[in-house]
Formats: structure tokens, C-alpha cells, sequence
């Protein structure tokens, strides 16, 4: 006796039944027409499809020893508690440009596991901000000249670093397309794929922004740190430098570690760039083990900058050199380039069709 | 006896003296006929002495030929009979292009024979009768027979080196300034948008950073399943569309022989 199944037609989703016995069959609804082994694999491959699964680890550390040398400045007005080392004498919170006041109490702070101690000095650091506001055509000229570039200041921010494996397991609609043609017809052929891609990569050290006073965009536009310069945490590091003290948790943190690591793992497997001609993904599931966390300060030289009611902050990569921060844009200089370079432009453009017609 | 064969003398005196005339006949004929009047003196003698100095330059008759009515005949006949009949064309093939206008159904019709069947192919026809039809609306009758008489020569002419104008193959357009101050206008706005674009990018900076690459461990990346099914093919079909393969189109007028043309209205 013959086995009945049914089975979904990949095209329209409608149910195609047949005789185990026959070889291809046909979808009754839209007429395609299909090998059984390939109906069969199919079947199989969507009842395969994982969810997603995160799990992480938060290791223990242990707080900083009561040191002498170590104070921990409150800022006035946004509040924010900054550890340095006594003898910074630091008036003015790095932050909001307020000043800040000394307190006595000391104790519950973290114990930073690492440090990327401070590669690039203050001259370094003014130096590249020049060159960050050369050559920026729209960049209002008062912006350059009212600068206090010389309040830039040394931080160590905060940072999670987390560590962990990434299971991906992915589905994908995919088509490969291929033409030909004859004298009355051009012909187009489309094959339809159904793919699984599927590994495991691992991560270490993807860092998150600890402190919500600094911006994370900020933080990740002056990525990446080179871990291979980490050192063991040890207060001398602190003399000359303020460090922020975190106060994310690194249980808030952990989302935007794996949004990242989700991406990456995705696209570490994706079938693009394998020559099909559309790739839509299906279903995607990772699962994300063994996470660590760490606690780490990384080194930034920060400006902030207020001009007309607005601030502006800048960053540099105390490690790497890497500079950003967003600049202003003069609203008449835009306008006044646009109208100039759109005349010179039409002009050009009529003169070389001129020129062309007249000399072809 | 002598009466008879003084008059079949005569006769053949008549008879060598019409041939000869008939001889004549492409010379003497008249290449200009304004039957609908549509000229005046000046214009007329000026148009019919450049009509003469091109035809006989070109060895072809360019003709033009205006009538009030043609009686209810189609133009492309009335046409070519004209020309078959008044024997009208030069050379062996008879070559020569005849342009009709009639008034009463306002056709207009271009009629070949002989090498102008060659030089004025169906595309080029189609061009000339374009080029002169707004004149003939705005009924600047001289303007667009002086017109049609140049372009009648440059035709020609182009036709003697062996490719004549034809689909692919059309009189160079004019400069045309109507479209291209605006063209230039939209084209340098778009320059400018693009460069002032990228000098506002210029200002930004920050940006945040949506995957972990740089933390990927080394040699850390395994494949566990890599898997590709084949589930069906379908194959789409589109008919080509037939390019115009050009050259000229002909038909036996009621003398027997081969003219080529075209026409319509204006």
C-alpha cells in the first residue's frame, strides 16, 4: 500500500499531496512542479529551525583597596562621582565643566580588572583636534577660533568587556538567475534554493560603555581598543588622569553586547557573496554561552565644547589616536557653496555639450 | 503617288521633330508646378531655378508638384503617375523624387524612382516629410519647399557615398538650446547636492558601531552546517522587439514601374 503525505509547496504555500511512489509532483494551486527528495529535505530543514538562547556570567571582583592616595570628586550640578588621585587637584568636572568638590568616603568602589593605560599625551591630543577641524568646509569659522582647546582632559571610562560563543543557526530563501536568448525571445531562468547556514564563532572583550554621562555612540565611534596593551590594574595609573566611576550595571549592559554579537555571528555565515542573486533570510536563531564580564578602564581624551546653546563633545582613543565628534554646520556657508558650485556646474555642463556637438 | 509620299514625308519630318522635342523633355519640362497657387512670381522663379541647379547637378529630377485637387486618387498613385507619365527622371533608371501637395485633403506625398529610390529610404523619408511639416502647417509653402530642395541635395549627396541616410543612420541633430540650458541647469544642481553632501558627512563623526568584528577570537569561526536544496526552477519568456531593419519599400505604379516613398497629412 502506497504511503499518503502531505507536504507545503515552498511557492505558495499550499498543500501538495502525493503517491510516495511518483518521482515529481505537482502544486495543485500553483502548477510548480518539484522532486520529491527536494520537498522531502525541505520539510525536514523548516522543522530543524532553532530559537534563540542567551546566557552569561557575571564574574565576581573585588573592590578597591582603601588607598590613600585614591578621592573620589562629586560633581555639583550633574552629580557625577569621578575617582582620581589626590593629587590631580582636579577643579572641574570633565563632563559638564562645573566644579567639583572633594569627598572624604571611599569605599564600594570596583576594582577594575584591566587598564590600557594612557598611550598618547595631552599635546597629542590638541594636536589632533586641530587637524579634526581642518578642512571642513561647512564648519563655521567662529568655531575654530573660539575653541578653549586647552581644557581637553585625560579619562579612564568605564568599561564592560564581555567574552562569549556564539551558536548561529540560519535559514534562507535564496535564487540563483541565468539567461539566454534565441532570435524571437530573451529567456530567464530562476532556481529557488532553501538554505541552511549554520557555526560557531567566539568573541572576547567587546566593550560597553559603563557610564551613562558618556556618550555610547562616542565610545564606539573611537573603538577599537587593542587588548594586547592591557595591564593589571594598579592605582599609579590613575596619577594625572580622572576615571569615571561606572554606574550601568554590566546586567544592562549585556544587551547591546549582543545585538553585536548577533550581527557579527550572522554575517560571519551569511550566504552572500556566494553568487546567488537574492538572499532573504528566514529564521535566525544564536545562541549566546559562556559569557564573562569584565571590569576595565580604557583611556579617552574628552573636550567638552558648548557654542551657541549646544555642546558639542569630542573624543580621542588615548590608546589608538582615533578622533571624533560631531561639528556644527554654518547654515549660510551651506547655502552659499550650494548656489556657487550649482552655477559653476551648469556652466561647465552647457559648455562641454556645446564643445562636443561642435567639434564631433 | 508623289502626294502620298510627300505626306508620309511630312509626317515622318512631324514625327522627328516630336521625338525630338520628347528628347528634350526632362530638360525643358518644368520642375516647380503650382496648380494650387500656393506661390508667388518672386518665389516661384527662385524656386524653380534652385530646383533646375540641383537636379542637374545631382543627375535627378527633384520635383514638387501642387494641386488644388487631385480628384479623389490616392496621392502615393497620383504621384508616381505624374512623374511616370509627364516621363520625368534622368539617366537610364530615370532617377527623380517628386513632392505632392494636395490642397484638398492637405496629403502630402513623397514618390521615388530610380537611384532615389536608393537615396531616400523610408526612414529618410520619414525625416524630411518631419522636418518640413511644421512650415507646411503654418502654410510657409516657400519656406518649406526651399527647405525640402536642401535637404533633397544633401540627401542625395550623402547617398553617393554608398550610405545613405537611413535608421541608424539620420542627419546630425541640432543643437538644440531648448533642452539643453535647463539640462545643464538640473545636472549642476545635482553636482552641487552631491558635493555639499559630502561635506556635511564630513561633519559627522560619531557613529556607532552595530557588529563585533574586532573582538572575534582568532581562528574561532567553525562551520557547522552548510546546507543548499534545490527546491524548483521557473523559466520567464519575453518576445524581442524587432528593430527596424530600414532600407526602402517600393510598389508598381500603373505604368509598371518601381517607386518607392511616403506621406501623410499636414
Amino acid at each position: 500500500m502506497a504511503d499518503v503525505m502531505e507536504y507545503k509547496c515552498p511557492n505558495c504555500a499550499g498543500a501538495i499531496k502525493f503517491d510516495s511512489e511518483k518521482q515529481k509532483m505537482k502544486c495543485p494551486y500553483c502548477d510548480t512542479e518539484f522532486d520529491v527528495e527536494a520537498l522531502k529535505s525541505y520539510d525536514e530543514a523548516l522543522k530543524d529551525e532553532k530559537e534563540d538562547s542567551i546566557k552569561w556570567e557575571i564574574n565576581k571582583s573585588e573592590t578597591l583597596d582603601d588607598d590613600e592616595n585614591i578621592a573620589v570628586y562629586v560633581c555639583n550640578s550633574c552629580g557625577g562621582e569621578i575617582v582620581g588621585d589626590k593629587n590631580t587637584g582636579a577643579t572641574h568636572c570633565p563632563f559638564c565643566d562645573n566644579p567639583v568638590i572633594m569627598t572624604e568616603n571611599f569605599s564600594g568602589v570596583l576594582k577594575p580588572d584591566y587598564v590600557i593605560p594612557f598611550k598618547l599625551s595631552k599635546n597629542a591630543a590638541k594636536e589632533a583636534l586641530q587637524k579634526h577641524l581642518k578642512g571642513k568646509w561647512l564648519l563655521p569659522k567662529l568655531f575654530k577660533s573660539e575653541n578653549h582647546i586647552d581644557e581637553i582632559k585625560g579619562i579612564y571610562v568605564p568599561f564592560w568587556l564581555f567574552g562569549a560563543e556564539a551558536d548561529a543557526d540560519m535559514t534562507y530563501r535564496a535564487t540563483r538567475v541565468s539567461g539566454w536568448s534565441d532570435s524571437n525571445y530573451t529567456y530567464t531562468k530562476t532556481d529557488h534554493y532553501f538554505l541552511t547556514r549554520a557555526g560557531s564563532v567566539a568573541f572576547e572583550h567587546i566593550p560597553v560603555d559603563g557610564s551613562s554621562k558618556i556618550d555610547d555612540d562616542l565610545m564606539e565611534s573611537i573603538e577599537p581598543f587593542d587588548f594586547d596593551d592591557v595591564a593589571d590594574f594598579q592605582t599609579a595609573y590613575l596619577s594625572g588622569y580622572l576615571a569615571d566611576k561606572y554606574d550601568v550595571s554590566a546586567k544592562e549592559s549585556i544587551s547591546r553586547a549582543n545585538k553585536r554579537v548577533k550581527k557579527s555571528a550572522e554575517d560571519a555565515f551569511s550566504p552572500r557573496g556566494e553568487g546567488y542573486a537574492t538572499v532573504i533570510p528566514q529564521k535566525s536563531s544564536v545562541k549566546i554561552d559562556n559569557g564573562s564580564v569584565n571590569y576595565a578602564l580604557y583611556p579617552v581624551w574628552i573636550l567638552n565644547t558648548t557654542w551657541k546653546d549646544k555642546k558639542y563633545t569630542f573624543a580621542m582613543n588615548g590608546q589608538t589616536g582615533k578622533f571624533v565628534g560631531n561639528l556644527p554646520m554654518d547654515r549660510k556657508k551651506y547655502f552659499a557653496w550650494f548656489g556657487s558650485l550649482a552655477a559653476v556646474f551648469s556652466a561647465l555642463t552647457y559648455g562641454i555639450a556645446w564643445l562636443i556637438d561642435h567639434f564631433m | 503617288m508623289k502626294i502620298k509620299s510627300c505626306l508620309s514625308f511630312i509626317f515622318s519630318a512631324i514625327l522627328v521633330v516630336a521625338l525630338s522635342f520628347s528628347a528634350f523633355a526632362s530638360e525643358g519640362k518644368p520642375r516647380l508646378i503650382d496648380n494650387a497657387q500656393l506661390l508667388d512670381a518672386s518665389e516661384f522663379k527662385n524656386l524653380s531655378s534652385k530646383l533646375d541647379e540641383i537636379s542637374e547637378r545631382q543627375q535627378m529630377d527633384i520635383v514638387i508638384l501642387t494641386e488644388k485637387s487631385i480628384g479623389g486618387k490616392s496621392a502615393r498613385d497620383y504621384a508616381g503617375d505624374y512623374f511616370d507619365y509627364n516621363n520625368y527622371g534622368i539617366g537610364e533608371d530615370k532617377s527623380g523624387v517628386l513632392l505632392l501637395i494636395n490642397m484638398e485633403e492637405r496629403d502630402r506625398y513623397m514618390s521615388t524612382k530610380g537611384y532615389a529610390v536608393k537615396a531616400f529610404t523610408d526612414a529618410g523619408i520619414n525625416y524630411i516629410s518631419e522636418k518640413i511639416l511644421p512650415e507646411l502647417k503654418d502654410g510657409d509653402y516657400n519656406g518649406a519647399f526651399e527647405n525640402y530642395a536642401d535637404l533633397c541635395d544633401e540627401f542625395i549627396t550623402k547617398a553617393k557615398t554608398d550610405k545613405p541616410y537611413d535608421t541608424r543612420n539620420l542627419p546630425k541633430k541640432e543643437f538644440d538650446i531648448r533642452f539643453w540650458i535647463p539640462a545643464a541647469i538640473v545636472a549642476g544642481l545635482v553636482a552641487s547636492w552631491l558635493t555639499t553632501l559630502y561635506m556635511k558627512k564630513q561633519l559627522k563623526t560619531v557613529l556607532s558601531k552595530p557588529k563585533a568584528d574586532d573582538y572575534i577570537q582568532k581562528d574561532s569561526l567553525k562551520i557547522k552546517n552548510h546546507r543548499d536544496i534545490f527546491l524548483y526552477s521557473s523559466i520567464v519568456r519575453h518576445a524581442r522587439p524587432k528593430s527596424r531593419s530600414g532600407g526602402s519599400s517600393t510598389h508598381r505604379s500603373s505604368s509598371g514601374s518601381i517607386h518607392g516613398g511616403g506621406g501623410g497629412k499636414f
